[in-house]
């Protein structure tokens, strides 16, 4: 038998390959998919189709709402310099006065401040006793 | 992800379309659907089983991705592919037989191979010609299953092997006789 016919009687044999059902349907999607996950379809994708994401809350506020929270937020600023202004004001002259006391306790003996406290505590009756009894 | 591509095949348009960052991706979905099956049973011929040749038909076309920007359309999309595939068959079966000892290479033969491969659906006749087509040179065995398996002309094979006609036509008739003698060996 020739060699060329040996090889014709092969012919049953070549179709002995198969492949598992719908191997040809799916290739393309796997393998999209897997160069996808390793990052290779990135790579060459035109830079400016890449669109990076605002975060969420800067996307959803609108102008009103912004506006809104600015009144909002200077009516705050506001009230807080009063109050820190009104704290610093008040601290400031309740010192001063504390400080006036005390040089004024400092200057006077005791059995003179014990006397200014009894002149103090005379009432109207008392006041006019002495005025009348001529004392 | 990728719906089965109807659209006609134009080459010239797909190689435009492949140097163009904004249809590349969509050009490349439609170079595969078109060459898969093809490239396919180039390699699996080589490489005989089923999942070996989907390891390297997915890793042909990876490196075709990759190296998108060297081709400059000086030759056919499917010369280009057939080499890339070609190269990365001989490089998977090299890799192969480099990590196997001759021990394991005489334990995972051809015909243990097929027997393990469930998409493997040959007698024994089927069985003993792949034994025999494995036994040539890998080239020699390129050359062969191009000529009996896809009928290619020696002209075309001329240009995807880079070899001259009357070079395909004596290793063709090489690996015939050795084929032959394999089977009369059997005998």
């Amino acid at each position: 038998m020739k060699e060329e016919d040996i090889i014709k009687k092969l012919d049953g044999a070549k179709s002995a390959f198969k492949t598992p059902d719908g191997y040809f349907d799916s290739f393309t999607s796997r393998l999209m998919e897997r160069m996808e996950h390793e990052g290779l379809l990135a790579e060459q994708r035109p830079t400016q189709a890449v669109v990076v994401e605002m975060p969420e809350r800067v996307k959803a506020i609108p102008l009103t709402s912004v506006k809104r929270w600015v009144r909002f937020a200077a009516a705050a600023v506001v009230a807080g310099i009063c109050m820190i202004g009104g704290t610093y004001l008040y601290t400031r002259s309740d010192v001063a006065e504390q400080t006036q006391a005390d040089s004024f306790a400092e200057l006077m003996s005791e059995d003179m401040l014990d006397e200014a406290l009894d002149y103090e505590l005379l009432n109207n009756g008392q006041i006019e006793y002495y005025l009348t009894e001529a004392y | 992800m990728c719906e089965k591509m109807n659209v006609k095949w134009n080459e010239q348009q797909i190689v435009e379309q492949l140097h163009d960052a904004g249809s590349r991706e969509q050009a490349f979905t439609q170079l595969v659907e078109h060459f898969k099956e093809q490239l396919y049973w180039q390699i699996r011929r080589m490489v005989l089983t089923h999942d070996d040749a989907d390891d390297v038909l997915q890793n042909t076309f990876i490196k075709a991705w990759t190296g998108l920007d060297g081709f400059r359309g000086d030759a056919k999309l499917s010369t280009w592919l057939f080499r890339i595939a070609n190269n990365e068959t001989l490089n998977f079966l090299e890799r192969k037989r480099q990590a196997l000892s001759l021990d394991d290479e005489a334990a995972v033969g051809v015909a243990a191979r097929l027997e393990s491969d469930p998409y493997f659906d040959g007698d024994e006749t089927a069985r003993q010609l792949q034994e025999a087509v494995a036994s040539l040179p890998d080239k020699q065995r390129q050359v062969f299953n191009l000529k009996y398996y896809d009928e290619m002309k020696y002209e075309d094979m001329s240009e995807l092997l880079g070899t001259s006609v009357g070079a395909l036509k004596a290793s063709y008739h090489h690996a015939v006789k050795k084929i032959s003698d394999f089977f009369h060996a059997q005998d």
